[in-house]
């Protein structure tokens, strides 16, 4: 008996696994194997991916198209697209729920949601997560969250127009604008639930990256998949918290007729009470104490999956192993310094604004640290370009471009001239959206076998990653210089401004590509769902890899590997290591004359 | 089984995998990590609490009025003016209950079931004195004082609800509610918390389980609480 | 082997039963002295009198959580985990009681 299988016990998870009769109830809906609510975030994730950006193609028509009408948007809005023409307050809605849905139900959730459940306990070797139960606990609390803001849509007023960042008082006057009535309220109930199903994700992942690792894992044995995952955990759950905080004082702003957040408005303006003493200021900081963070929330899982995929499909070992995982605990601990960045404007004390970019520019170290990394490990590599590897070098090439243009963003003096403009958007986009999904689908090309026991289909997967991205570089590249030219962010339509009818044939250009770019993802979705039923029959290791998961077999079994778990005796990355026969080792291979990691330690505590 | 002894018996790494670098169970290192998040949420409040309160600092038409004007009675004893005494006893209260509540965990590791159970009832009946003790205080600070305070149509206003009070700017009593009425919700879910391991430790659940741990776990949440009043105290009252 | 595992180290020591009181007179003490400071300097307002405030509640926060909550006597990482993420917080207070006076002194 080992010492693991001991430590299972302590939470029913014995080696009798599979006894136990699992109805249809207890195995698809209500599961707790952590593999099943892996695929469950990410189903999730995948479908409300897909409503957002169906959203965001609309909203693209009508800026490319502001004069003409689409009769098929009044089949699908009903009144907000009246006579095929979008309604401006809807235009609002559409914005503020696009990026709620991008940010946290897909970013979030569908990204480190998916993959921290499906990886941690196979990548750390352990029978499931500290508690499944809370798992379970933490994708319902999700599955409802994301029911509550699609809810919103259908509602008198129409959903939560105050934008992603809902700062008040767009958000805290119920009669603000149309979307500041019910919902606002439903956005307000849909990410406090969200924000229950993060922290108990959270709490879970640090509990099973820190206390159950299998024997020999040791912290500089972990993939840096878990680095990242564990990192990201950290950010959630001390940043969330804040938001829950600021979320409660802005509900009882909007319900109760308190002064948090609202600084001299008027009685007949807010509900007949008058509203002094707050400051809206407050809560934008408070916001983006949470909202930095976030950014790395979304980016860091998709870095940790780049490093594995690139490392495993360039057959070499990563380059900077400890600097990778010095740069994301770097990059973890500057995105709670730096929030302020995105309030330069706001009229925040000028002194805090160049303590602000002092730490947003020595993010740009880490970053660079993270991406010359990546280059080096691909230099001179033996390139496999599987669909998962080209989505994972196309990360870092948006991960380039799109950080350098964070240098400007940082700089409080440009950020006066660059602030809300398209060249935001197009920074944001890069480095933040098509970053995290380039990674997000990296992570589904290359762990598909695991999650399903087949193979996605390789030629769609190619297609789909060329189409995604040229479509993606031809769609936020030409926002820098609408924003240079000064083109403000949120706006209907620019049709009112003189100068901003030079940029008319390239929105038209923007749109058609993110047309394309929505096509492709059809691709995706339909090699998804396809290759699930009938995709090709995956063997047990088909990327060669190194890593734990690949040593447990395709069939699912609800504690991952039949007989004990595998033991630990190398790092994840002896690619091509010189001297051996064959080109990848796996962590449970031991090194020549080790028998058992306890040995191995005993041997160090003998020296 | 005698491979165990010997393998055991090898001084394993602390992050070596295999065990708990921190040799405490999940659930403990759980119930921590919580609690670290938390702390950060009721942080957000009390930075809240400082922000607004120090953008007060230089208003001399509604200042930030001073605690011993708002927080100055005693049941029993009406119209003497009594600063701080008050919150001071519930502070008093509060910690005699952590008192009792870690007293119960000792005896857990004991495996002493009266002891447990008799420092556990000790612990709610603290708990619950302390919410009482709240409710009076919320019952004072809304009902008000006799003065009250004018307002611009001649008319007197008394006593505090989330919209206006008459000690002084609107954010103070918004906040004294949300801060002290957030840190009762953790109180008030603290008490149903403990009477429900309560119950378990009379029908013996722990003792047949072999260890107290339970205990434990809702006693850190407890501490929490405690600890969470200290601070509330110092800058709601004190400061 | 592995509950006994863990009971060996958070086993607390001999006298905690002491210590548990002990630490109830301390606390005891440091609010009575928070009182009577309180009284004491009641129309005098500085901020070295908030910081004595901020700095008894630190101590106290110091013995709640070191002794009733045990964290003196686990191991030492997991006092790291907890306390070090608090930096962030003390961060945040700074800033925004700064930024709290700068918006005093633009009204």
């Amino acid at each position: 008996m080992s010492n693991q299988n001991l430590n299972q016990d302590n939470h029913g998870h014995s080696d009798d696994h599979g006894h136990h009769k699992e109805t249809f109830i207890s195995k698809y809906v209500f599961s707790m194997d952590h593999k099943m609510i892996a695929k469950q975030f990410l189903i999730t994730g995948i479908i409300m991916g897909t409503l957002g950006m169906a959203m965001s193609m609309i909203f693209r028509l009508q800026l490319a198209f502001p004069d003409m009408k689409f009769p098929f948007f009044e089949g699908i809005m009903g009144h907000w697209g009246k006579d095929g023409k979008l309604d401006p307050n809807f235009y609002l809605a559409l914005i503020t729920i696009h990026g709620t849905i991008m940010v946290f139900y897909v970013l979030t959730a569908g990204l480190s949601g998916t993959f921290s459940n499906l990886l941690i306990p196979l990548q750390v070797g352990a029978r499931d997560m500290a508690s499944p139960f809370l798992n379970m606990l933490s994708y319902w609390f999700f599955f409802l969250s994301s029911c509550v803001l699609v809810s919103s849509l259908f509602v008198d007023g129409g959903p939560a127009s105050a934008g992603w960042t809902i700062y008040p008082p767009l958000s805290a006057l119920p009669k603000a604008i149309p979307g500041s009535g019910t919902g606002m309220t439903l956005w307000l109930v849909a990410i406090i639930l969200f924000i229950a199903s993060a922290l108990l994700g959270g709490v879970n992942y640090i509990t099973t990256v820190l206390n159950m690792r299998t024997l020999g894992m040791k912290m500089t044995r972990l993939p840096l998949t878990i680095w990242a995952f564990l990192v990201t955990a950290v950010l959630g759950l001390l940043s969330f918290p804040v938001l829950l905080g600021a979320g409660l004082l802005l509900i009882f702003d909007r319900s109760f007729g308190t002064s948090f957040y609202l600084a001299d408005i008027p009685a007949d303006m807010a509900g007949g009470i008058e509203r002094v003493g707050g400051s809206p200021i407050l809560f934008q900081h408070l916001f983006w104490f949470l909202g930095h963070p976030e950014v790395y929330i979304i980016l860091l899982p998709a870095l940790g999956i780049t490093s594995e995929v690139i490392a495993t499909n360039s057959r070499k070992p990563i380059f900077g192993y400890r600097a990778m995982i010095g740069s994301i605990l770097a990059i973890a601990v500057l995105s709670f310094i730096v929030w302020g960045h995105h309030m330069f404007i706001t009229g925040m004390n000028p002194f805090l604004g160049s303590v602000f970019v002092l730490g947003t520019l020595i993010i740009a170290v880490p970053s660079a640290v993270k991406t010359f990394n990546y280059i080096a490990t691909l230099w001179k590599g033996n390139l496999q370009l599987t669909p998962a590897m080209l989505f994972a070098i196309g990360l870092v090439s948006f991960f380039i471009s799109g950080g350098l243009t964070g240098l400007f963003l940082g700089n409080a003096a440009l950020d006066i001239n660059l602030h809300d403009t398209y060249f935001v958007v197009a920074h944001f986009h890069i480095v933040m959206g098509s970053a995290a999904i380039f990674g997000m689908m990296s992570g589904i090309y290359h762990w598909f076998p695991k999650m399903f026991g087949r193979m996605m289909n390789k030629s769609l997967g190619y297609a789909h990653f060329w189409l995604t991205f040229i479509s993606a570089y031809c769609v936020f590249f030409p926002m820098h210089f609408m924003g240079l030219a000064g083109v403000p962010r949120r706006y209907y339509a620019n049709t009112a401004y003189d100068q901003f009818s030079t940029f008319v044939d390239m929105n038209v250009f923007i749109t058609i590509a993110a047309l394309i770019g929505g096509a492709a993802q059809l691709l995706f979705l339909f090699n998804f769902f396809y290759s699930i039923r009938k995709g090709k029959k995956a063997t047990q290791n088909p990327w060669n890899s190194n890593t734990l998961e690949w040593t447990a077999p395709v069939k699912h079994l609800h504690g991952n590997w039949p007989g004990d778990i595998p033991h630990v005796y190398r790092w994840p990355y002896d690619y091509s290591k010189p001297g051996s026969e064959v080109d990848f080792i796996p962590q449970n291979i031991p090194e020549e004359g080790q028998t058992d990691p306890l040995q191995e330690m005993a041997s160090q505590h003998n020296h | 089984m005698s491979e165990t002894t010997t393998l055991t018996n090898v001084k394993t790494g602390t992050w070596g995998g295999g065990k708990s670098p921190f040799s405490i169970s999940y659930g403990k290192l759980m119930m921590w990590i919580f609690l670290l998040s938390d702390a950060f949420t009721f942080s957000s409040l009390l930075v809240a609490y400082g922000f607004i309160r120090h953008s007060y600092a230089s208003n001399l038409v509604t200042p930030w009025p001073s605690p011993d004007h708002v927080f100055n009675h005693f049941p029993f004893l009406h119209g003497v003016h009594l600063p701080l005494m008050f919150v001071s006893l519930m502070t008093f209260i509060l910690i005699f209950s952590s008192v009792t509540m870690v007293l119960a965990v000792e005896a857990g590791h004991r495996m002493a079931k009266k002891e447990v159970g008799m420092y556990m009832f000790l612990t709610i009946l603290g708990g619950i004195g302390f919410l009482s003790c709240q409710a009076w205080e919320w019952t004072q600070f809304i009902t008000g004082t006799h003065e009250g305070r004018m307002l611009a149509d001649g008319s007197i206003f008394h006593g505090a609800n989330l919209q206006m009070n008459q000690y002084g700017p609107t954010p103070f009593g918004d906040l004294f509610f949300i801060v002290t009425g957030f840190h009762g919700f953790h109180v008030l879910s603290g008490v149903v918390i403990n009477i429900i391991i309560y119950l378990n430790v009379l029908g013996g659940t722990y003792e047949k389980r072999g260890h107290y741990e339970m205990v434990e776990k809702v006693g850190l949440y407890w501490h929490f609480v405690d600890l969470v009043w200290v601070f509330v105290f110092t800058f709601y009252y004190l400061i | 082997m592995h509950i006994e595992e863990h009971l060996e180290h958070t086993e607390p020591p001999k006298d905690m039963k002491k210590q548990i009181w002990k630490t109830f007179w301390i606390l005891f003490a440091l609010t009575v002295v928070d009182i009577a400071v309180y009284f004491q300097l009641m129309e005098y307002h500085s901020g070295y009198k908030n910081a004595l405030f901020i700095i008894l509640g630190v101590v106290k926060a110091y013995f709640i959580v070191g002794i009733f909550m045990h964290m003196k006597f686990e191991k030492k990482w997991l006092p790291y985990l907890i306390i070090v993420p608090m930096i962030f917080v003390m961060y945040l207070i700074t800033l925004m009681v700064i930024e709290g006076n700068y918006t005093s002194f633009l009204r």
